[in-house]
């Protein structure tokens, strides 16, 4: 079940080269890594401490590359995987109990308690968020993609400027811009669209 | 450089200054690029600019994959077939955080088991192994009933299985999904429950993760507690606490605890990481028995603000600090003993709570006994009077039934609606897949819209949005294409002489235009059985309209008609007579009224139920033989049945269908198999608010203080002139009686007991009396007593309508309103010598609701306005118009005469109180009702010179759904 080691690498070029289809093998691969790690996380102890979510996807990396000469390359463009990723997982989660607040047809259910995840306005606002990520994207990908490794993938500062290849101060901007331009997008009347109202 | 880099630099620029510089620099950058500057500026409102903001999302996603990489990991280790010992494995029946369950075969009992695994820990480990034995074999001792039994514990190479009882039915998270469950079935359930713990406890076993999820409830309602000892059993560390958490770091605990469930039933000491003892498992079960009752959670950890994000080291602080929410204002209807033994089990200090099952078992039982001898079918009017207060506060709605063979029952119910909002005057379409009703509004005075959404659930759809007015009683036409609704631009005030502003529309169910088919005063309308005409109700008459709208034909005179329902047989109309405010001007009005019937051809009405109770919206089988309608009969609203011959007679008395659903209207299936109701709890009661100073503005109603604070509907209240009582009617006894109170505050005193209602007291201007009116003797008669309740005299006896009495300052007269003359009039009954004389007509013009000065100059009342004329007669003098825009609907004086204090409501009906001087002079508005969650739908209330005394409103109202078997 495990991708050999190279196959990341080589998955992670391709995209890196402008392969889409590369990104689609990719997310898979990593959303497994992340849940097998998570899983050891568990097994280690369970009372143990809380699993971080920058240090979820660097062992993550760490394990997925293990041979290889970490370069930047494979590196930056993991992290920005591994974010998006963890990106798509939680808006699922969100749009799950979206909709199964509106009690239309529930879709899978997952016998787990993990409602307990994200509160209601965290439901609603990360289901925001994401809509309004998307057309910053349009905009500014370079911002969108700041502010999607900070906040949905837990990087620090370093690691995003890293991944991003540009400087820490250029991360220090463009988080600042990006989070004012998204609350204003979150707060009605911002360019008159409503990011809810997408939805 | 393109737009976006500008907007950038100047942000950029901008935050690089200090707050007071930036608007400065923004404008002159900007120069007079307007859109530049607006866009830059309202990036820089929405800047943070600490930065320190929480990657909460992040963290959220982490979490979300910690817990589900648990269970991937695990599921399907074991697929179909397998043989586990003498066990087949036949499929997998829960994945749960702590493992997996597997329905199994047990070949050589013939019976399923649960199979359970185990964290592989245990297969390493033979002390820890031995210790598992040791309390496998406790718990298999554990031989009850309401206990899920384990039968074994089994070792293979592959791991160690718990092989536990399998019992079938939902389990009570799945059912809480829908919401809350009936009292009854939830008292049930909670004795069971404490059952349950009464008898592991006396065990030594201590559930310790006892939860909705690990209850399971079998079809006969009985509930069975699932993995008792379990989590003991199957936590990974020592065995001494159920949760395994070192003391001091309550982070692990919660941790833990999150994996093991959920944590919004973890007890306080759990989270703060000590020990469990049974105590713990009485707090869970307090959590269970509150969402049981209000349908939510009593601590839902993490459904907390956004700012807050629900980190698992926040969850022990919470459980630590946090207080659920009053029962009582989820569900107003649950009775205090319950919240109380509810309350007692929550109390965080396990010291203060019940220290045994045994004990709290013993006021269930209390409660249940109570409960049960509510609703036994044998109970005399006065026991049912007397329950009227439990019951109708604390049903959630049960539907059950006492049926002969052959007879309706009622099978299941389901509740459709669950909006905080008002949700009224349900219909299901003709083929039975669709409801229809009118909701949006939380209470009279806000619009409502005609909703239509499938049976099956879905989303509702507005079908009036870009109508005009407000929209109510949506009906089906029979071929299910088109509905009839009824639209008010403006709620027409209780008394007003005329309501014709409400007219009848259809409209295609698909949308579209709507098409005005009648005006209609008093509302409620009908189809024909052909879908061609439109049965409805006007004032005193019965209309037929065709469909296209061109003719219309009166067909009948009645009393007060409203809410028509045309029989399918096309030979009947029903229709409930009097109390029309009930369903269309002031929900749950409390006054009664009579079902009906007349031929659909014309003729003369026929009433086939008392006048005397509240008999509403009546509809018709599928055999055109038997009425189903809404009654208070037996104390709370419930649904009844009443057979009818061929000819339309009665057969028998009506027959209870249901028990304590509150149910404010009825509509029934084409088909009979369906019947939904819109269960509706209100209270209405007593509060106080000074009047402002003369210089001051009308004041917001937020400043108002509660007098009352029982679930209980109050209409009149008066202030006793020495300033030391209030008297007030209230149900809060069962059926309406009058009590008082001191105006300081303290013990309220019932003054009367009959079991007929009684309203509105007025204290004599002695205080030694307080003048009534009563149903005593089938419809409203004047009535005085003395201030204790005693010496009872009956002051009028006319069959028509006598209310509103008011005394005349030297306390030999009382002015009241009678409708004995068609019209309401003024009536003036005064005393000679010992015993009062015959009332003599005051008013020929018209007349409701009097108030006599108290320097006994005037007496002021409504006609189109508020009116004085002189006690001795002769000419009247118009004070305040009564205007489609503001409409004055009661008055009281000011204490030295001068002034008219009146409420009145605006043209969006929303009330005030406003004051007149009586010489002449400008209007002066006191109070604006200006809370929507405390509207004022009463007209009635009191003043003395500092204070306005009045009732406001809570209210809910959702739709039930009910199947029904012949």
């Amino acid at each position: 079940m495990a991708a050999a080691p190279g196959e990341i690498t080589q998955l992670l070029a391709s995209w890196r080269d402008g392969d889409r289809s590369a990104l689609d093998q990719l997310v898979p691969l990593i959303r497994q890594e992340l849940y097998r790690i998570a899983r050891r996380h568990l097994r280690r102890e369970l009372a143990g401490p809380m699993v971080q979510p920058s240090s979820l996807v660097q062992e993550t990396f760490v394990r997925l590359l293990p041979d290889r000469p970490r370069g930047w390359h494979d590196r930056a463009h993991f992290f920005a995987v591994a974010s998006m990723v963890m990106r798509h997982l939680l808006v699922d989660h969100a749009r799950q109990r979206r909709r199964e607040k509106r009690g239309g047809p529930a879709a899978v259910h997952v016998p787990l308690e993990v409602a307990v995840i994200l509160s209601p306005e965290q439901v609603d606002e990360v289901v925001a968020i994401d809509l309004a990520l998307n057309r910053l994207a349009n905009v500014d990908e370079r911002k969108s993609k700041v502010f999607e490794m900070r906040f949905f993938g837990g990087l620090s500062l370093e690691e995003t400027a890293e991944a991003l290849q540009i400087s820490p101060t250029t991360v220090v901007r463009d988080w600042r811009f990006a989070r004012a331009w998204l609350r204003r997008e979150l707060t009605a009347g911002g360019d008159g669209s409503g990011p809810l109202a997408a939805d | 450089m393109d737009r976006w880099q500008q907007i950038e630099s100047l942000f950029e620029h901008a935050i690089a200054l200090a707050l007071p510089d930036r608007e400065e620099y923004l404008r002159k950058a900007c120069a007079d690029d307007l859109d530049l500057y607006r866009e830059v500026a309202s990036l820089l409102e929405h800047d943070d600019s600490d930065g320190q903001e929480q990657s909460w999302a992040a963290t959220a996603a982490a979490q979300l994959v910690v817990p589900e990489a648990h269970v991937r990991d695990r599921v399907g280790r074991l697929t179909p077939g397998t043989a586990l010992g003498p066990y087949i494995i036949q499929d997998v029946a829960g994945v749960g955080a702590m493992g997996e369950v597997y329905r199994a075969r047990d070949a050589r009992l013939d019976r399923d088991v649960a199979i359970k695994t185990l964290p592989v820990e245990f297969a390493h480990d033979s002390h820890r192994r031995a210790r598992l034995e040791r309390e496998a074999r406790v718990l298999g001792s554990l031989n009850h009933p309401r206990i899920a039994a384990i039968h074994d514990l089994l070792e293979t190479t592959d791991g160690t299985y718990l092989v536990l009882e399998f019992v079938p039915g939902m389990d009570l998270a799945s059912r809480l999904r829908s919401g809350p469950l009936p009292l009854h079935e939830t008292l049930r359930i909670s004795h069971d429950l404490a059952d349950a713990l009464q008898a592991a406890h006396a065990k030594g076993v201590v559930h310790s993760d006892l939860k909705p999820a690990n209850i399971k409830v079998s079809d006969e309602g009985h509930a069975k507690v699932l993995d008792f000892g379990v989590a003991k059993l199957t936590s990974t560390g020592t065995a001494e606490v159920g949760i395994d958490v070192p003391h001091g770091d309550p982070s692990r605990g919660a941790f833990q605890t999150l994996l093991g469930g959920t944590p919004a039933y973890m007890s306080p000491e759990q989270a703060a990481g000590e020990p469990v003892d049974n105590r713990t498992d009485i707090w869970a079960f307090g959590c269970v028995f509150y969402e049981l009752l209000t349908g939510k959670r009593a601590f839902d950890v993490g459904a907390t603000s956004s700012a807050a994000m629900p980190s698992l080291s926040g969850l022990p602080g919470q459980i630590l600090s946090a207080q659920p929410a009053h029962i009582g204002q989820l569900n107003p209807t649950v009775p205090r003993r319950v919240e109380q033994i509810v309350d007692r089990c929550l109390r965080r200090n396990r010291d203060d709570r019940y220290q045994s099952a045994t004990a709290l078992l013993t006021d269930l039982q209390d409660v249940e006994a109570e409960w049960e001898s509510r609703r036994s079918p044998a109970r005399t009017r006065h026991r049912v009077l007397n329950a009227f207060g439990f019951a109708m506060l604390v049903t959630v709605g049960s539907a059950f039934y006492f049926s002969q063979p052959g007879e309706l029952k009622v099978e299941r119910t389901r509740r459709l609606t669950v909006d905080s909002e008002l949700e009224l005057d349900p219909a299901l379409s003709p083929d039975g897949t669709m409801l229809a009703y009118a909701g949006g509004a939380s209470n009279e005075t806000e619009r409502t819209d005609i909703f239509v959404r499938p049976l099956s659930g879905g989303d509702s759809v507005n079908l009036t949005r870009d109508i005009q007015g407000g929209h109510r009683w949506p009906r089906w036409s029979p071929d299910g294409k088109v509905i009839a609704f009824i639209t008010r631009y403006q709620v027409a005030p209780l008394y007003a002489e005329s309501v014709g502003d409400a007219i009848i529309q259809v409209m295609s169910v698909l949308g579209g235009a709507a098409t005005t088919i009648a005006n209609a005063g008093v509302v409620g309308h009908t189809w024909s059985p052909d879908g061609k005409k439109i049965a409805y109700a006007s004032g005193g008459e019965i209309y037929v309209a065709e469909l296209n709208g061109t003719t219309r034909s009166r067909i009948a005179e009645a009393y007060q008609p409203h809410s028509l329902s045309w029989s399918p047989d096309g030979k009947w109309i029903a229709y409930a007579s009097g109390n029309p405010e009930y369903l269309f001007r002031m929900l749950g009005n409390q006054a009664p009224a009579a079902v009906e019937i007349v031929s659909a051809g014309g003729g003369m009405p026929r009433r086939l139920t008392d006048n005397t109770s509240l008999n509403m919206s009546p509809v018709w089988t599928p055999d055109s033989r038997s009425l189903l309608f809404v009654s208070d009969r037996g104390g709370t609203r419930d649904v009844f049945e009443l057979k009818l011959s061929g000819s339309g007679e009665p057969v028998g008395a009506p027959r209870r269908l249901t028990t304590g659903v509150n149910a404010l209207s009825v509509e029934l299936s084409k088909d009979g198999r369906h019947l939904a109701y819109p269960m509706f709890l209100s209270k209405n009661t007593l509060w106080s608010i000074a009047i402002p100073e003369t210089s001051a503005s009308a004041v917001s109603i937020a400043g108002a203080r509660p007098l009352t604070s029982e679930v209980e509907l109050i209409e009149g209240v008066s202030a006793s002139k020495d300033g030391l009582w209030l008297a007030f009617d209230s149900n809060r006894g069962g059926n309406q009686d009058i009590y008082r109170m001191p105006r300081a505050g303290g013990k309220v005193q019932q003054l009367t007991t009959d079991s007929r209602d009684d309203f509105l007291p007025a204290w004599s201007p002695d205080g030694q009396s307080i003048a009534f009116y009563s149903f005593r003797t089938g419809n409203r008669d004047i009535f005085v007593m003395s201030a204790d309740g005693k010496d009872v005299q009956q002051l009028t006896n006319d069959p028509a309508q006598e209310r509103y009495p008011s005394w005349s300052p030297d306390g030999q007269s009382l002015i009241f309103d009678s409708d004995k003359g068609g019209r309401p009039q003024l009536f003036i009954v005064s005393k000679e010598g010992a015993t009062w004389g015959l009332p003599r007509q005051f008013t020929t013009d018209g007349g409701v609701l009097a108030k006599w000065s108290p320097d006994g100059q005037y007496i002021a009342y409504l006609s189109g306005g508020i009116r004085i004329a002189r006690p001795s007669g002769g000419a009247t003098q118009l004070i305040v118009a009564r205007q489609q825009s503001f409409a004055p609907e009661y008055l009281a004086w000011s204490s030295d005469g001068q002034t008219l204090l009146f409420k009145a409501r605006d043209e969006n009906n929303r009330a005030g109180f406003w004051s007149v001087p009586v010489h002449g002079g400008p209007l002066r508005h006191l109070v604006r009702f200006d809370d929507a969650a405390h509207p004022s739908p009463r007209i009635e209330f009191a003043a003395d010179d500092k204070d306005l005394f009045f009732t406001m409103s809570e209210r809910d109202s959702d739709i039930w759904l009910l199947d029904l078997r012949r």
